[in-house]
């Protein structure tokens, strides 16, 4: 309780801010219109500002410019407390376990819209179907369709699109002839609707929404069949819908006399127009969006930008052409979302990702207070009991009606059929939501009198399903015992399993000659893979299409997550590689390799490099685990290595914020002072620790001469040289960690320790990312052969057998190190690894571990 | 538990006629005749399945030259739909004849285990056939996935100890939310006419 009373106040407090300053603009001008609205567009009002007011006399320092910023102003202001709504309504768990956010936030909206109206006497906000259809609408459509489950909604297809379509004119139908003959026979008392009028709202307030269906469903959680059904339904109905909807308001106009057969055809091809019109804009703007996708690499940025502009352009292009605008969006999204996905850069990929998550749940929550804040007009309150009652009684016995008939017809066609209690829970599920409301508000008065009546009821329709359906579907699917999601935490060898089961399934048809869903989708695959996917994928992008690397992929990135956190949390300063470990590691290698490999001839096992890449992929799955301690050591040394190449990219983002003006550039550093700046700065820390380092031991004689030409180069005119190497690195800092490295080289192990000790300002106290690019330079720069001759180089070996490890690193980094595999560094390894010699003493030389050969 | 009807019977008793074309056993040959069988990835495993005598009778071993309609009949009732109305036990029992097929189709030595060996194969005709992924990754891929497996059926091992490969009871644990009574079916009645033609 407390916590509503904090709420209420606060909702006060704001609507205080907010009436103050919209009663401020009423007083200076007269209203626009467009204010009304709340969340208005704002292509009138910005123009009309104070400049030709009274002349001035003096120099105003500061002045009151309400005028000039009250839509937007408005506008804003409305986003942000109807998101706050939410967050209060959020912040209770206990309410939304039992009541859906939805029915919460219609509520919160009954409560601003009275204080709204208590303060100004009238409904100055209300939602209206231009701000709603235009500017809310489209992101929940294109959400849906791009994050829509693409296999089963296809698989299902055939159902959804008889509920769409026959359901949806079953339900005007039968609503509006119900209502009809009700009215015939005297049981609304007087009213001026006739048959077409009844028919008109009948048809707008046939279809399921899709924002109701979905912020419902998506609590409850029902398999997945059932959610697909009724979503997909929700969403497929709007092209019939509008159809519906366009059709009877023309027959309005055209009054009944005028209406012959030629009409009704003429409505019958229009829908089918304005269907598969939509559909086709939608497809259209898919490929276009692929195909822009494929060549955006350059504009990484503004990437996803591409995806919401096209898709609402896919969405007012359906509109003009006055075509369903929802169905062009749903697919839209549906054809896009794997080729995009499979396009454009992982980052750029999850910001669409949560980007449209951002949009569509915001435009659902501003929605849904905006219904609640609707109710609270005095002028739409028509009561008439008979209409009103029979109208949430007739929407409600015929979706059951409807529904049931229908799946009846289906389940004798479907292999695994719908259960009456998903039935009965798909009936329930017929919430009408926004879309209806919108629909009745566009109603032209003229023609249909009682419109606000009309209004008044679909506003009831829609709280009695949103709000009481919604509050009791839980209840109702706990109590049925519905068949729930199951939690879906898929693991490769399901998610292999099930490529290769659907290849079964569709090989089993073609043996048995016969054409069933697999057939068509057999023949789709095939088609897409011949033909959509050259087209519309970049080269490089298309080994990721596949799901099952889509899921090796999640969980290399997930492990390497693990990696840092568990690094991090450790002190990821303090890993120490454990030496004896690796040895010991390296034995049981060998030994299990032969065990299972036992065909290699036995010279490759000794060349350590072969085995290294080839037994990286016996390691983990043969001995899951060494022995406490093993594994202690090599986590700490993975961990490490892993580090490396994670906090490179860590690092890299930690430049972004030194300067972040720029709005394209945040990779390279190119301002010259402050390469500068931080050149001699960290120069100066680089030699002094370089210079302690060297102290102790005597580095080997390579590379020291080597740090050394480093240091000359570098050292003298720093300022010039280093410009070109820090923007092919990226990463100044690391162009300086020669002299450190070498250091740690002649110290071997313990140089990770000695590397934390730095300070901070330094730059490089992180151990992990130097030895990855170390050698990497150290290949270039020195020739393999003459690193092996040198008699020092056993000094070396150990840092460098660790670099050649770190790929191949055990256990959880298997994935880790088939990443890099996948990426074509594997085969340069492996090239290396043929190539040079295996030596004589110790392990091989390090092969470069990323790309940059 | 719901029986291929006669309906069906004679809808596939055509279709094995026009197969072995009009022979009393169908040999692979006859399989790799199929057209449209040509592009799938796992084809060789398919057809094996049809000379399995493990997927003939549970205690089945080896493989055979030739199947004739019997045979036939029995591997493809692997895939007909469960009954409307089962007991749980009933389910569980053709959800486990459903698995072994699957199973039977990796495990090719016949010894009830799924090695790494086998997995490797099936995963690399799997993904590397399109052409889209390299053999290097598939056979990653597969490691990755047996690790997985042994991870979470044995859990923690000791250090000498060995994965030997996927039992049946690990696969059947593993795939235990993947539906497969109601997925592995086909229906085998509606004939596409133009193959019959051919």
């Amino acid at each position: 309780m407390a916590t509503l009373w904090r709420f209420t106040l606060f909702l006060c407090m704001l609507l205080m801010a907010c009436e103050g300053l919209s009663l401020a603009s009423e007083e200076a001008k007269t209203r626009n219109t467009q204010t009304e609205t709340g969340t208005a567009s704002s292509s009138n009002t910005t123009g009309e500002g104070g400049h030709g007011g009274a002349p001035i006399t003096t120099l105003p320092i500061v002045t009151w410019k309400w005028d000039h910023i009250s839509v937007q102003y408005l506008v804003a202001l409305w986003v942000l407390v109807c998101w706050l709504c939410k967050l209060l309504i959020e912040a209770n768990h206990n309410v939304t376990n039992y009541i859906p956010e939805s029915a919460l936030l219609i509520c919160s909206g009954f409560i601003l819209g009275g204080m709204i109206w208590g303060a100004d006497k009238v409904q100055t906000f209300s939602l209206s179907p231009t701000v709603f259809f235009y500017f809310l609408l489209p992101q929940i459509i294109l959400d849906s369709g791009y994050h829509m489950p693409n296999k089963l909604f296809f698989t299902n297809l055939g159902a959804i699109l008889i509920h769409a379509v026959i359901g949806t004119c079953w339900n005007a139908a039968s609503l509006g002839l119900s209502l009809w003959g009700c009215h015939m026979g005297g049981a609304m008392g007087d009213l001026d609707i006739g048959l077409l009028q009844y028919l008109l709202f009948g048809s707008l307030m046939a279809a399921v929404d899709p924002v109701a269906v979905l912020a419902v469903f998506d609590q409850v959680h029902v398999n997945e069949v059932l959610f697909i059904i009724v979503f997909g339904e929700s969403l497929l109905n709007d092209g019939v819908t509008v159809v519906l909807f366009n059709v009877f308001d023309a027959f309005v106009s055209l009054g009944g006399g005028r209406i012959n057969a030629a009409e009704i055809i003429k409505g019958i091809v229009s829908f089918f127009v304005v269907a598969f019109g939509g559909s086709l804009v939608g497809i259209a703007f898919g490929i276009l969006i692929s195909l822009l996708t494929r060549c955006t690499k350059n504009i990484q940025i503004i990437e996803p930008g591409f995806i919401f502009v096209m898709g609402y352009l896919s969405y007012l292009t359906a509109e003009m052409l006055s075509l369903s605008a929802i169905l062009s969006t749903t697919f839209c999204g549906v054809l896009c979302q794997k080729y995009v996905r499979a396009n454009m850069d992982e980052s750029s990929v999850q910001t669409v990702k949560y980007a449209m998550k951002v949009f569509a749940n915001g435009s659902e929550t501003i929605i849904f207070v905006f219904l609640g804040i609707s109710a609270i007009d005095k002028v739409i309150w028509v009561w008439n009991t008979g209409f009103i009652l029979l109208t949430v009684f007739f929407v409600f016995v015929y979706r059951f009606i409807g529904v049931f008939f229908l799946q009846w017809i289906l389940n004798r066609y479907r292999l695994v059929p719908v259960e009456l209690i998903d039935m009965v829970i798909m009936s329930y599920g017929g919430l009408r939501g926004a879309v209806a409301y919108g629909l009745a508000v566009l109603l032209d008065e003229k023609k249909i009198k009682e419109k606000n009546l009309m209004i008044c009821t679909t506003l009831i329709v829609v709280y009695f399903t949103v709000i009481l359906q919604g509050i009791t579907m839980k209840p109702l699917v706990m109590w049925l015992k519905v068949k729930r999601a199951a939690v879906t935490e898929v693991s490769l060898l399901e998610k292999i399993t099930n490529k290769m089961f659907n290849h079964t399934l569709v090989a089993i048809e073609d043996i048995s000659g016969q054409i069933g869903d697999n057939y068509f989708r057999g023949k789709w695959r095939h088609f897409e893979e011949k033909w959509m996917t050259p087209f519309l994928m970049k080269p490089s992008a298309r080994k990721k299409q596949d799901d099952v690397f889509d899921v090796f992929h999640q969980l290399n990135l997930k492990d390497a997550m693990e990696y840092v956190t568990e690094g991090e949390r450790r002190g990821s300063l303090e890993f120490v590689r454990n030496d004896s470990a690796i040895l010991d590691f390296k034995k049981k290698l060998e030994s299990e390799y032969t065990e299972v490999m036992p065909d290699i001839p036995p010279y490759m096992i000794n060349d350590h490099g072969a085995m290294f890449t080839m037994g990286r992929d016996h390691i983990p799955s043969v001995s899951l685990e060494m022995h406490e301690q093993t594994m202690k050591a090599m986590r700490g040394a993975e961990a490490v290595d892993v580090h490396h190449l994670l906090d490179q990219h860590l690092y890299k983002s930690r430049k972004q914020y030194r300067h972040g003006f720029s709005r394209s550039d945040f990779k390279i550093n190119r301002d010259e002072k402050e390469v500068q700046e931080i050149f001699q700065r960290t120069m100066r820390n680089r030699l002094e620790s370089f210079k302690s380092a060297k102290m102790g031991v005597s580095p080997p004689k390579t590379i020291v001469k080597y740090s050394k030409k480093e240091q000359q180069e570098k050292t003298p005119n720093g300022k010039s040289v280093s410009k070109t190497k820090l923007c092919h690195s990226g990463d100044e800092d690391f162009e300086f960690s020669e002299g450190d490295s070498a250091s740690g080289y002649d110290s071997s192990y313990p140089s990770f320790s000695m590397r934390a000790t730095y300070r901070p300002g330094g730059g490089i106290e992180n151990p992990a990312f130097v030895p990855d690019l170390y050698p990497t330079d150290l290949l270039q720069e020195i020739p393999p052969w003459l690193a092996e001759s040198e008699p020092d180089s056993s000094m070396v070996a150990p840092s460098l057998r660790a670099q050649a490890n770190l790929p191949n690193s055990p256990m959880e980094m298997r994935r880790l190190g088939l990443l890099r595999a996948s990426t074509r560094s594997t085969d340069t390894k492996q090239m290396n690894n043929d190539q040079l010699p295996p030596p004589p003493t110790s392990p091989p030389p390090p092969p470069p571990p990323s790309g940059q050969m | 538990m719901q029986c291929i009807s006669f309906e069906q019977i004679g809808v596939l008793h055509k279709r094995f006629k026009q197969l072995s074309h009009n022979e009393e056993t169908l040999r692979r040959d006859h399989f790799n005749e199929i057209d449209d069988l040509a592009f799938n990835p796992i084809r060789a495993q398919i057809i094996e399945a049809f000379f399995d005598r493990r997927n003939f009778h549970q205690n089945g071993e080896g493989k055979v030259q030739e199947i004739g309609f019997e045979e036939f009949v029995v591997v493809m009732s692997h895939f007909r739909p469960p009954s409307a109305h089962m007991t749980e036990e009933q389910r569980g029992k053709t959800r486990r004849e459903k698995l072994r097929f699957l199973f039977n189709m990796h495990d090719t030595d016949n010894d009830g285990i799924i090695t790494l060996e086998e997995y490797r194969h099936v995963v690399e005709e799997l993904l590397s056939r399109s052409g889209t992924l390299e053999k290097e990754t598939a056979k990653c891929i597969a490691d990755a996935a047996m690790l997985e497996v042994a991870s979470i059926s044995v859990g923690h091992m000791e250090p000498d100890e060995f994965y030997e490969g996927i039992t049946f009871e690990h696969f059947l644990k593993l795939l235990e939310r993947f539906e497969i009574e109601s997925r592995m079916i086909i229906r085998f009645l509606n004939m596409d006419t133009t193959t019959l033609c051919k």
